[in-house]
């Protein structure tokens, strides 16, 4: 899942500040397993806002409307009455949604409600962790099934530098040691030789400008972007 | 402190009550007015106490600022925003 | 123009180098003094890259600056803030000027350094980079494109003798030796059982091994847990009466324990020669040096 943050609730003030009429725009996937930008957290910043603004003497009209994901443009079309009916949107969407949504309802100004972090995993309500870099190579079959490109702060593919600190990262040592992690789970299985050849640089003109992606079966239709 | 029935359920509470105090400072409410005290079920003095304190606090802060904005255009022959609680509580 | 560190590498000799920050400015003043102190007590003079994820002079011309002032620099040259291409035209532009040794580091993250918010590189590790390098002196680039006059380089890479645990580190280390490098610099060893270990395995290849020693500051004797140095490891054994012994005392006791070590490297051979780290206590080197008969 990809999760995200909400942003300060003084940073979204100051986006909102031009507008008197303005709608928040939920998504019901990722953000809101990690209780960033789902109807519930919809529903608390429309109150904050409310609540903020007539404090202030401020007019301020807030609509709130959650899809499914905003991802997708079957959803995002639901939005189309809401939308034209206010002067802005505020999307919790991750960037991805944020983007397509703007998209859509160009030129409606889109503002966004959260940071994005990272693609990670719920290990628990309320703690998420990053596990993927998105990096076009996955190379999990050879290091046990631990990323080093994400988990490694240096993103070594030929690890360990000489920063652990038993078995912690030099940068944090709350954190573990990708390549001690990925010796000892190899070790145990008796896999170690994956990871004494020497692993192959980056292939970065994979990812360097925005991917597009295909499916092979889909060729014909998309071949320009293929 | 950590003597619960739910086992963690205060201490998640202080946590989320915490949380919330922060959001009414932030949004201009002032996070005073929200305020958790453990108190075991039969500790009537403590019980009494928190009760004195709290009252005594509203009293400080003053009416919820939206009550204030209302009262205030009440004053000036204004209709109030919305329903509420009558103004003669403060 | 004699190759000092070069030639001495091959001479059997027990090896002494000293690592130098270049200046975090362009007043190189210090750097020249240092230099010309240094000189002739040691074989090499390693020119540190941006350590710690602190900005300062690039290595390479601090290595020139140790040139003209009579010394034999070793550039130390970081995956951090490079990717391949810098990595490859520094090494080359290093070679193109006189400047042939090169000590191949991953380098320390910046997290800790003063520009924390940078964005850290490492297109290469240090693996890759040594076998990029090595390869250019066959006079084709990493992919393969002829290069209008091959370097030679003197190459060398980094390994951590008292890793904890050590495994991790000595594979990493058989990847670098196996690459065909003509010597290790070490980062500091404080605990001579964990060196023997490591000098045990290391010793299976032809890399000459040149034993990193560490003087503490009393700064850093004060502020040490582990991961407060990175890659360095100090026993609380070893720490724990340097900071008792306070602010006047500690220092001296240090200096005693670095020149024990050293001693002790050297009469156990425990490596081919040492390699001396005092940051902002070069002035005490050459005391050292002297202390410990070298």
């Amino acid at each position: 899942m990809i999760v995200a943050q909400r942003k300060p609730f003084a940073a979204i003030e100051a986006m909102l500040a031009p507008y008197k009429k303005v709608l928040i725009a939920g998504c019901g996937t990722c953000v809101a397993v990690c209780l960033a930008g789902g109807e519930k957290e919809v529903g608390l910043l429309a109150a904050e806002l409310s609540i903020a603004s007539q404090i202030k003497g401020r007019s301020l009209m807030i609509g709130e409307v959650t899809v499914e994901r905003q991802c997708d443009r079957e959803f995002l079309s639901e939005l189309k009455d809401p939308i034209e009916d206010c002067e802005a949107v505020l999307s919790l969407a991750c960037g991805a949604g944020i983007q397509f949504l703007a998209e859509m309802y160009d030129p409606k100004p889109v503002l966004p409600g959260v940071d994005t972090t990272f693609i990670g995993v719920n290990e628990e309500v309320g703690f998420w962790t990053e596990r993927c870099r998105a990096c076009h190579e996955c190379v999990l079959d050879v290091t046990g099934g631990i990323c080093p490109k994400t988990i490694c702060a240096k993103g070594l593919l030929n690890g360990p530098c000489g920063g652990t600190v038993r078995g912690k990262c030099e940068v944090d040592t709350e954190k573990p040691c990708a390549w001690t992690l990925i010796y000892q789970r190899l070790e145990k299985t008796g896999r170690l030789d994956q990871i004494r050849r020497t692993l192959e640089p980056g292939r970065y003109d994979r990812r360097t400008t925005p991917a597009y992606q295909t499916h092979p079966a889909y060729k014909r239709r998309f071949e320009a972007h293929a | 402190m950590g003597d619960c029935h739910f086992l963690e359920g205060n201490l998640r509470a202080k946590e989320r009550v915490a949380h919330a105090k922060e959001i009414l400072d932030e949004i201009g409410m002032d996070g005073r007015r929200l305020e958790m005290y453990h108190i075991g079920a039969s500790d009537a003095p403590n019980w009494a106490k928190a009760v004195r304190e709290m009252t005594e606090r509203a009293r400080e802060l003053g009416a919820n600022p939206l009550r204030r904005r209302a009262l205030e255009r009440a004053q000036r022959g204004q209709t109030p925003a919305g329903g509420g609680i009558s103004p003669d509580l403060t | 123009m004699p190759k000092l560190f070069q030639e001495a590498l091959t001479s059997g000799k027990f090896l002494v180098t000293v690592e130098l920050d270049p200046p975090k400015g362009v007043e190189s003043g210090e750097l020249v003094r240092q230099v010309q102190t240094l000189k002739d007590r040691v074989n090499g003079i390693n020119l540190s890259d941006n350590r710690g994820g602190v900005m300062r002079m690039s290595a390479l011309a601090a290595c020139l600056l140790t040139k003209q002032a009579g010394g034999e620099p070793i550039l130390n040259l970081a995956c951090r803030d490079k990717n391949r291409l810098a990595l490859a035209s520094e090494a080359l532009g290093a070679a193109g000027l006189g400047v042939s040794t090169i000590l191949c580091m991953t380098g320390d993250h910046t997290t800790h350094g003063d520009h924390k918010e940078s964005k850290p590189v490492y297109d290469l590790d240090s693996v890759q980079a040594l076998k990029m390098l090595k390869g250019m002196m066959g006079g084709k680039d990493l992919n393969g494109n002829a290069l209008n006059g091959a370097p030679t380089f003197c190459l060398g890479g980094v390994v951590t003798p008292g890793a904890d645990p050590l495994e991790p580190q000595l594979l990493k280390f058989t990847k670098k030796a196996e690459i065909g490098l003509d010597f290790f610099q070490t980062q500091a060893v404080f605990e001579l059982d964990r060196l023997k270990e490591f000098i045990q395995y290391a010793r299976k290849f032809e890399a000459k091994v040149i034993i990193g020693v560490r003087l503490l500051t009393w700064e850093e004797i004060v502020g040490y847990r582990d991961g407060s140095l990175p890659g360095v490891l100090v026993p609380a054994s070893l720490i724990d009466p340097l900071r008792q012994a306070g602010e006047s005392e500690g220092p001296k006791r240090a200096l005693e324990l670095t020149a024990n070590l050293i001693k002790e490297i050297k009469a156990q051979n425990l490596g081919d020669g040492i390699h001396l780290m005092a940051m902002g206590q070069e002035h005490l080197i050459p005391e050292i040096l002297t202390k410990v008969g070298l």
